[in-house]
């Protein structure tokens, strides 16, 4: 490890900040392909590459490549230990063709559906709670970066580490492990959210308890047509509201 | 007002994927920090914390469109503040959600003039100069569009909630169910995407015992 860790290539800081905006160039043809060009630049400079031997690297990268954000840093690092170590193109177009698809899914699954929606239940809990707003929105945003902070350091260092073989050490993470058990808190937070909502309507002064039926029914109309209903729910929500305005107290 | 509100609209659109991913431009973050600008944090955090709800389960896997929440947040506040009470509130959240999916569509459209400058880029001489100020370029370019699309739905928003102020027939409490019973679905929604209904029973109801236990207490 200690081998490993002094033979960080020269340029890696600045291809590891440059991650944080991989996405600026996100586009439909070569998707974060550019970005990774542009973040691959400072190690290919420190290399030595200038002039057209430079322009030719940066035209390497320029290819279709697809990640979760978070986790581009992964290949990013493996692909900066390749070029250090002077491994042919062919070879780094496989491998980042090879991990696109894994990087992409994992993060989706852990960080947008599982990581995310938790810690924003902990500060709608908190809201719900009556917490003054700089309460709710501090601990989001405290909570959720150092995870996105710590996941962005460990794909970048993982990457660097293993280089082309970090894919192996990827299916040996216990990250789907973790996801199960943000999961799980996910469920609990949105339980005791749901209970706090269902009581007040319940108990609201001039809000019939027909409103907690109606959000019962809603919830497993969610439940059971998932991401399919989010769009529609959305639709009819902003119809009647305009058209309950239209019709309202003139 | 509506110039600082269009560099706050910007500078958030460029959170939600262009720079960093912090989620300073979730509704709950964006919505509260737009009320804060305005002089009312509160309510700031009331419109944030309701239109999260709708946003909540909603996951940007690949290139699929996306509502984009940070301009949205913004306008969604500066509606609620300029219409006032209840119409505020609800006419916020209408705003907020129809300023989101409008948003997503204007990111499209960016990623589409982006592919086309990269593409000429690439059919041309790709240097390192060149693909650092396209790249650049580009973020700059995300920045400009959601501060268009803020300063132009906080004018038509503004405009629109003039008009219609006063004319909410709902009190505070029907406004209030009406708007948890769509957020319902998408709270559903999400419970499904955390395992569903067989694999999270258990600790889902454990919850929900809690909520209610708590919130009579």
């Amino acid at each position: 490890m200690t081998n490993v860790e002094a033979k960080r290539p020269p340029g890696w800081m600045s291809s590891f900040l440059r991650q944080f905006i991989i996405q600026g160039s996100w586009n439909y043809r070569s998707m974060l392909g550019s970005g990774f060009a542009y973040c691959m630049i400072p190690l290919l400079r420190r290399r030595g590459l200038s002039g057209h031997e430079l322009d030719d690297a940066v035209r390497n990268h320029m290819g279709p490549f697809n990640s979760h954000p978070y986790l581009a840093g992964l290949a990013l690092g493996a692909v900066a230990r390749m070029e250090d170590s002077a491994t042919d193109t062919e070879t780094i177009e496989k491998f980042k063709r090879a991990i696109q698809g894994s990087l992409g899914g994992l993060g989706d699954l852990l960080i947008w559906g599982a990581w995310r929606p938790t810690t924003l239940l902990l500060a709608l809990v908190l809201v719900w709670a009556g917490a003054p707003p700089w309460i709710p929105v501090g601990v989001f945003l405290i909570v959720y970066n150092l995870g996105h902070l710590a996941l962005r350091w460990w794909g970048y260092s993982r990457g660097l580490r293993y280089g082309k073989d970090v894919g192996a050490r990827l299916r040996g993470a216990e990250l789907s492990r973790l996801g199960e058990r943000v999961f799980s808190g996910g469920a609990l937070l949105l339980g005791i959210l749901v209970g706090a909502f269902l009581v007040s309507r319940l108990a609201a002064e001039d809000a019939s308890a027909l409103w907690s039926f109606a959000g019962i029914a809603a919830f497993g109309l969610g439940l059971k047509f998932g991401h399919r209903a989010l769009r529609g729910t959305t639709l009819v929500v902003v119809l009647v509201i305009t058209l309950l305005t239209a019709l309202g107290n003139a | 007002m509506s110039l600082s509100l269009a560099f706050l609209g910007g500078l958030l659109a460029l959170d939600a994927t262009s720079v960093g991913q912090f989620m300073v431009s979730r509704p709950l973050v964006a919505g509260t920090l737009t009320g804060w600008w305005l002089g009312d944090p509160a309510l700031g955090l009331q419109v944030g914390a309701l239109l999260e709800l709708f946003h909540l389960a909603g996951v940007p896997a690949g290139g699929s469109r996306v509502p984009e929440t940070g301009p949205a947040s913004v306008v969604a506040v500066a509606v609620a503040m300029s219409a006032g009470g209840l119409t505020g509130l609800a006419f916020g959240l209408v705003a907020g959600l129809a300023v989101s999916e409008l948003g997503g569509i204007t990111v499209g459209l960016q990623r589409q003039v982006v592919g086309r400058l990269f593409e000429r880029i690439d059919a041309g001489s790709v240097t390192a100069p060149k693909v650092t100020a396209a790249h650049l370029g580009s973020v700059l370019l995300d920045f400009v569009r959601g501060a268009v699309v803020t300063a132009v739905a906080v004018v038509v928003g503004g405009w629109l909630s003039g008009v219609l102020a006063s004319r909410w027939p709902l009190p505070y409490e029907t406004t209030i169910a009406l708007v948890l019973v769509g957020a319902s679905v998408h709270l559903g929604a999400l419970l499904k995407g955390f395992g569903g209904w067989k694999n999270r029973r258990a600790v889902f109801l454990v919850g929900l015992v809690a909520g209610i236990v708590g919130a009579y207490l």
